[in-house]
């Protein structure tokens, strides 16, 4: 007995709990009502007009709705006195007598149509006239606005109908990025909405859009929305009177985003219907997607789409507030996208997209993280609907389809001040030239100055022009804070002076370095950091404030290693791992203080710094420079033959770490100066080229290589004039364009200068040769006869003497007139 | 032989001497034009003969004036001559253009002779000039490269003679009306051809419209009041006529309107016969013609040495022309007709072109070389000047006996000389020019090559757009999905295509180099 009752009531709590979502569906109205009256509009016995006095847009309105059905009920009560299947209603926003909407309801076939009108004259007014009692629209033959509800109501018990079509002609935004200026209220529909409920909750599913733009198919314009919801929506509010109307204010975009508001807006000043859309919003809180095309929703099936496809929000934290967790946003370009790069007239023969990949890891509406990656991977994934299908990918699978794969470029960038909520996560970081130009292989280097534009003041960014893996993410234990996992090089820009550089020298994925500097400005801040922190595998290595410190260290290379977080538990995995490990990151203005953080004691030299440090195959190295007056504390391992005081250090990571003195830089040039060709003619280009070799260890600094050229006993001509480094141990090739202007003996001439840093003595090295130029035209005018290989050499010869043959007779013949 | 016997021969062979006036320039120009077609062998690379191949193709392909992809501007009648020419005889648009036009060249010939005796009233004097005329370089090159300017000047000597000689004709109305009904066919044809060169061709006769007003009411002379009325109308009629085309019959023209960007642009193609600038074919600012001329000829001497012909038609003309303005205006002599004083009319119009021609080359602010466009227009006029000046200073000096055989030696030495010089500039001799107008087969099968591989690419071919202009419709298969990259070579261009012409080029423009690879 027990047992049945228990069912029983389980069955009503599950009864009542359905009903009361259906019932959810319609949220806060947007409209009050203080009085109704209702009156005959033709003077006869029936009553066919009923006056709603209220507020929908200002503070004292009307509305008139005329029954054309002949079924208009005697009640003061609006909604048993109205209805939205055969009467017309009239918004009077100020109750003024002018009209600012006008919705014509009716039928077609077994659905339910609205047709709106709005003012097209500019007057703020739709006219009409009242004809046997009932309205008929004079402003326009057309109605603006059509929607139609197939399934005849719009709503019933507590649900409302979200299986629309709806049709737009006008210059209205029926949605985002609606080209106002290119369309007009003619007769021809400019774009069409069709959402779906396909579960029947009273919440849309599906709404897709389709603009008929009148340019030409090049134009790069948006043409096709398509957006999703996996979830219920919040109930539909501040709706007037019809349910998809949004009575006054308008609609701002937190509201958009964040809440469910009526779609169909009225600028209710000016008589306008603002915007049809929408209805699934875009943006929505997590579980919602959207893809934005520039491309058509025509033709062959799946659809092709271009853009942001897809852009998916996901709400991992569960909290259901409107602000998503995690956003991805494709933007995606199929092979020979005649759009792509249109502007630059190129085309790009492969797929190829941008990742933004952006989350907020304690869900308190700011971005922590924003990833950018650009690849060239085809989207060949088709997602269907039952009424069309596309290639995509589906919503669930987009986090795991960007991990899944291995990106061209890709950085990551963090907002270590803290970041504004936006709508579509972190901006900074769109290398849009480096795909445009790089990833497509037009140019061959990362493009100038992008990196630096990223971001300013605040954002710290990590990135690798050549990244070529799967995205990962670890947590550093020197300094305790998130890296790309690959990123070649990094910067913060800690404020309007000082900036931290990062570094992976070794190439391991891992940064090993970082660099501070007291200014951004290249020209003031010399060519060492302030600071220099480094991390070979066995030692921390610190340079700057006047010392230079080390310290045996063997560290794990990641507290915590991780791809962006896909679903919710990897992202409270995320969170966790960040609670737990990056609770006090190192000081961006005092890399010192790594020492002590990880308890370590180093060997510190008081009066001396490190430069070019360097990680290479053999490990470590560097230089150490010891200046007058110097202190030591801890111990320090020197070569045989050294000993320590004042000068320029070699050091090499063997274990201990071992310093010597360094052999100064030793520049040659054995290989001479070759010539491109051996016998030039006079005006030919011939390439000049000499190597340059630095026997000695110490790096040669401002090494100006000049050539030239001298004719005779002419003043030599600088032909080129360059400041070179070579390293210790390397070669440079050198090489320039000669231009001989005139035939005869030159003499051609490379010369090196530097000043020796430890002798202060300039250093000269000089080769010259001798070479015999040509005269250019020495095959003389027969030479160049048949130059254009028309193998007719006689013929050309024999017409120009018939050619000079008659006009020595033509002026023979008109002289002998004389 | 002596020279008497010599032209005691010829007048034997040819019979009546008018016939051997009007063959000694036809006979001439048959000789000049088969030198011009097989001196490259037809493979020119030449702007507007790369430019008309491709309008031409389109309309022979699409079976319409204007196809879907592009018009020429200017006008179309050109192309449907062309179109009509190459359908019925089944030949191809480069060997059209290469070969079977230049066949107009003896026509040409005869055109001129009749517009020059109509001029001088001398069988003698139009003879020379028409012979002059096919040894000017910049006619030359008008014959030599396969652009509309052929049928643009047989419909000019046309029009010029029917309006010289319609009032000749007395009271006889009805074939003066005929005459001036061809003569606005004639003008509304070349309307149709170029509506740029047409309006150049209206305001010069409004020109002499006014200077002739103004001689008349000057100098009182009113007798030549109603030449002037006459010139009135023509000129008025005319803009009707380009006004007509241009906004109603081909409205492609409006673009070219519309792609003048500014006022300088649009009275030079008012005055001057310009062409638009199109897109610039060579890196950097608008480039200076008399700077143009040090780089595009080995020496400043070669080129005056080879137009040096147009130099003394130039001196000669303008002597012969302030002494006929002398002595009719000022001294009264009364021997005016109305030929020869709508001669001195137009040349004062046209040489007025050229100067500002010459004014607007030097600011530098059109990319376009005026003086190609206007100098043989104005030759048309200055040639019978200078023929008529000539004659009377040989007259004078074939008198004095000792002066006799010199004079007459120097003269042929000087002809022979200037038919030669002509056709080496006119060509663009690769002897004298470093900008080439030909290109090898070699090239040709190179572009081939990389049209058949290359996709959304550039491609380095040369230091000048020679390779982009070359001749067919290969290079423009080849820039229907890449591009050329001639000049300075772009960060961005992978491919390189080096000849044995472009290393030979190397050793003569100055500035850029060929790519280092």
């Amino acid at each position: 007995m027990k047992k049945s009752f228990l069912i029983y009531i389980v069955i009503l709590a599950t009864l009542l709990f359905s009903g009361t979502k259906a019932v959810d569906a319609a949220g806060p109205e947007g409209f009050t009502v203080s009085k109704v009256v209702q009156s005959s509009a033709d003077n006869g016995p029936r009553v066919n007009l009923t006056t709603i006095n209220g507020s929908f847009a200002t503070g004292n309105d009307r509305v008139l709705v005329y029954d054309r059905g002949a079924d208009m009920g005697e009640s003061s009560d609006w909604r048993k006195a109205t209805d939205f299947v055969n009467d017309t209603w009239l918004f009077d926003a100020g109750a003024d007598g002018t009209v600012q909407l006008a919705i014509v309801f009716g039928k077609e076939g077994d659905g339910l149509v609205a047709k709106l009108f709005d003012d097209q004259d500019g007057d703020g007014n739709v006219s009409y006239n009242v004809v046997s009692g009932s309205p008929v629209i004079k402003e326009s033959d057309r109605p603006t606005v059509i929607i139609v509800a197939k399934d005849g109501w719009w709503t019933k018990a507590g649900k409302i109908n979200y299986n629309l079509d709806i049709k737009v002609d006008g210059k209205l935004q029926a949605t985002e990025d609606f080209d106002l200026d290119r369309y007009k209220h003619e007769g021809i529909i400019d774009a069409e909405t069709h959402v779906r409920d396909y579960d029947g909750d009273g919440f849309p599913d599906l709404e897709w859009t389709k603009t008929f733009y009148p340019g030409s198919d090049r134009d790069n314009i948006i043409r096709s929305h398509i957006r999703g919801s996996e979830t219920k929506r919040l109930p539909l509010e501040g709706y007037a009177f019809y349910p998809f109307l949004k009575a006054s204010p308008r609609t701002s975009e937190i509201e958009l985003y964040t809440r469910s508001m009526a779609p169909i807006q009225i600028d209710w000043g000016r008589g306008k219907i603002a915007s049809t859309g929408e209805f699934i919003s875009s943006r929505w809180g997590g579980n919602t997607w959207f893809i934005k095309a520039k491309a058509h929703m025509r033709g062959e099936q799946p659809y092709k789409l271009d853009f942001e496809n897809p852009f998916g929000f996901y709400d991992f934290s569960g909290t259901n507030d409107g602000y998503p967790d995690v956003q991805v946003r494709l933007e995606y370009n199929p092979p020979n996208d005649p759009i792509f790069n249109a502007e630059l007239g190129r085309r790009f023969p492969k797929p190829i997209e941008t990742v933004r990949y952006s989350w907020d890891i304690d869900h308190n509406h700011t971005w922590d993280f924003g990833l950018n990656l650009i690849g060239r991977h085809e989207i060949d994934s088709v997602v269907e609907f039952p009424e069309f299908s596309i290639k995509s990918i589906p919503y669930k699978e987009i986090p795991n389809w960007v991990k899944e794969r291995k990106w061209d470029v890709a950085n990551l960038v963090i907002p270590e001040n803290g970041y504004a909520w936006t709508s579509e996560g972190v901006y900074e970081g769109q290398w849009l030239q480096s795909r445009d130009d790089y990833v497509t292989g037009f140019s061959d280097t990362p493009p100038d100055g992008e990196v630096e534009t990223t971001a300013g003041v605040g954002f710290r960014v990590e990135y690798n022009y050549q990244y070529q893996r799967q995205p990962m993410l670890y947590l550093s234990p020197i300094d305790n804070r998130i890296h790309l996992l690959g990123a070649s090089d990094g910067h913060w820009k800690i404020d309007a002076q000082r900036r931290l550089e990062y570094e992976d020298l070794n190439g391991d994925g891992y940064i090993d370095q970082w660099r501070l500097w007291n200014s951004w400005n290249e020209a003031d801040r010399g060519v060492e950091a302030n600071e220099t922190l480094t991390y070979s595998g066995d030692y921390l290595l610190y340079s700057g404030a006047g010392l230079a410190a080390f310290a045996p260290a063997t560290l794990p290379t990641a507290l915590y290693q991780a791809a962006p977080p896909g679903n919710s538990e990897e992202w409270a995995s995320f969170g966790q791992a960040l609670k737990k490990y990056g609770k006090e990151p190192l000081p961006n203005t005092s890399l010192m203080s790594v020492f002590g953080r990880l308890s370590l004691v180093p060997t510190v030299i008081n009066g001396a710094g490190l430069s070019d440090v360097r990680m290479t195959q053999k490990g470590l190295s560097g230089w150490l420079v010891i200046e007058p007056g110097f202190s030591k504390s801890g111990a320090l391992l020197a070569s045989e033959g050294t000993t320590l005081a004042p000068g320029q250090y070699m050091f090499r990571g063997e274990i201990p770490l071992t310093i010597r003195k360094a052999t100064g830089p030793s520049l040659s040039l054995n290989g001479g100066m070759q010539l491109s060709s051996n016998a030039p003619s006079e005006g030919e280009q011939v390439g000049l080229s000499a190597s340059l070799a630095n026997s000695g260890e110490k790096t040669a600094s401002n090494v100006l290589v000049t050539f030239y050229s001298q004719f005779g006993t002419d003043d030599p001509q600088v032909l080129s004039r360059s400041f070179r480094e070579i390293r210790g141990g390397s070669a440079v090739k050198e090489d320039t364009v000669w231009f001989p202007r005139q035939p005869g003996e030159w003499r051609i001439g490379v010369r090196t200068e530097y000043v020796d840093a430890e002798s202060n003595e300039p250093r000269v090295m000089e080769i010259e040769s001798t070479v015999n130029v040509l005269p250019w035209d020495n095959a003389g005018w027969l030479g160049f006869v048949d130059v254009s290989g028309s193998g007719k050499t006689v013929l050309i010869i024999a017409s120009l003497g018939l050619v000079m043959l008659t006009s020595l007779a033509a002026g023979v013949v008109l002289l002998s007139t004389y | 032989m002596s020279i008497s016997k010599l032209a005691a021969k010829a007048k034997a062979l040819t019979g009546q001497p008018q016939y051997l006036y009007v063959a000694i320039p036809a006979f001439y120009a048959i000789t000049v034009s088969l030198f011009l077609m097989t001196r490259y062998g037809g493979r020119l690379a030449e702007n507007d003969t790369s430019i008309f191949n491709r309008f031409i193709s389109n309309v022979t392909s699409s079976g319409a004036l204007v196809s879907a992809t592009d018009a020429y501007t200017q006008g179309m009648g050109f192309q449907a001559v062309a179109s009509f020419v190459i359908s019925v005889t089944g030949v191809s648009v480069d060997a059209f253009l290469s070969f079977v036009y230049l066949l107009l060249s003896p026509s040409l010939a005869v055109m001129a002779y009749t517009l020059f005796r109509a001029f001088t009233g001398s069988a003698r004097l139009a003879s020379l000039s028409a012979f002059f005329l096919f040894i000017q370089p910049e006619f030359l090159f008008i014959l030599f490269r396969g652009n509309h300017e052929k049928v643009t000047f047989s419909l000019v000597l046309t029009a010029l003679l029917l309006l010289v000689i319609a009032p000749l004709i007395g009271n006889r109305l009805h074939i003066y009306a005929t005459f001036m009904g061809l003569f606005y066919l004639m003008s509304f044809a070349l309307v149709t051809v170029n509506v740029g060169f047409a309006m150049s061709w209206v305001f010069a006769v409004a020109a002499s419209c006014a200077l002739g007003y103004l001689i008349s009411i000057v100098f009182r002379q009113f007798s030549m009041g109603a030449e002037m009325a006459r010139l009135f109308y023509i000129s008025t009629s005319s803009m009707i006529f380009i006004f007509l085309f241009i906004f109603y019959m081909y409205t492609p023209s409006i673009h070219f309107i519309q792609a003048l960007t500014n006022a300088v642009e649009r009275g030079a193609v008012l005055l001057l016969a310009a062409e638009p600038a199109g897109p610039a074919d060579l890196e950097g600012p608008a480039m200076n013609p008399y700077e143009y001329v040090n780089s595009a000829w080995t020496s400043p001497a070669t080129y005056v040495l080879l137009t040096s012909f147009n130099w003394m038609v130039a001196v000669l003309s303008f002597v012969m022309w302030l002494y006929m303005g002398y002595k009719e205006i000022i001294g009264r002599t009364g021997t005016w007709d109305r030929p020869r004083f709508t001669l001195w009319l137009f040349y004062a119009a046209f040489g007025a072109q050229v100067v500002a021609g010459v004014i607007t080359d030097r600011s530098g602010q059109l990319g376009a070389n005026l003086q190609l466009r206007v100098f043989p227009l104005f030759m048309l006029f200055a040639l019978p000047l200078a023929a008529m000046a000539l004659e009377r200073g040989l007259i004078n000096t074939i008198e004095i006996r000792a002066l006799r055989l010199p004079v007459t030696g120097l003269a042929l030495a000087l002809v022979v000389w200037f038919s030669v010089a002509g056709l080496l500039k006119a060509t663009n001799d690769p002897y004298f020019s470093n900008r080439w107008t030909f290109y090898l087969p070699q090239e040709r099968e190179g572009i081939t090559w990389a049209s058949s591989y290359l996709q959304y690419s550039k491609m380095w071919v040369d230091f000048d757009e020679r390779t982009r202009t070359s001749g067919g419709q290969y290079s423009s298969r080849f820039q229907a999905t890449n591009q050329f990259d001639p000049g300075v070579m772009d960060p961005d261009t992978r491919y390189v295509m080096i000849s044995d012409i472009v290393m030979e080029r190397s050793k003569r423009v100055k500035g850029i180099t060929i790519p280092n690879v």
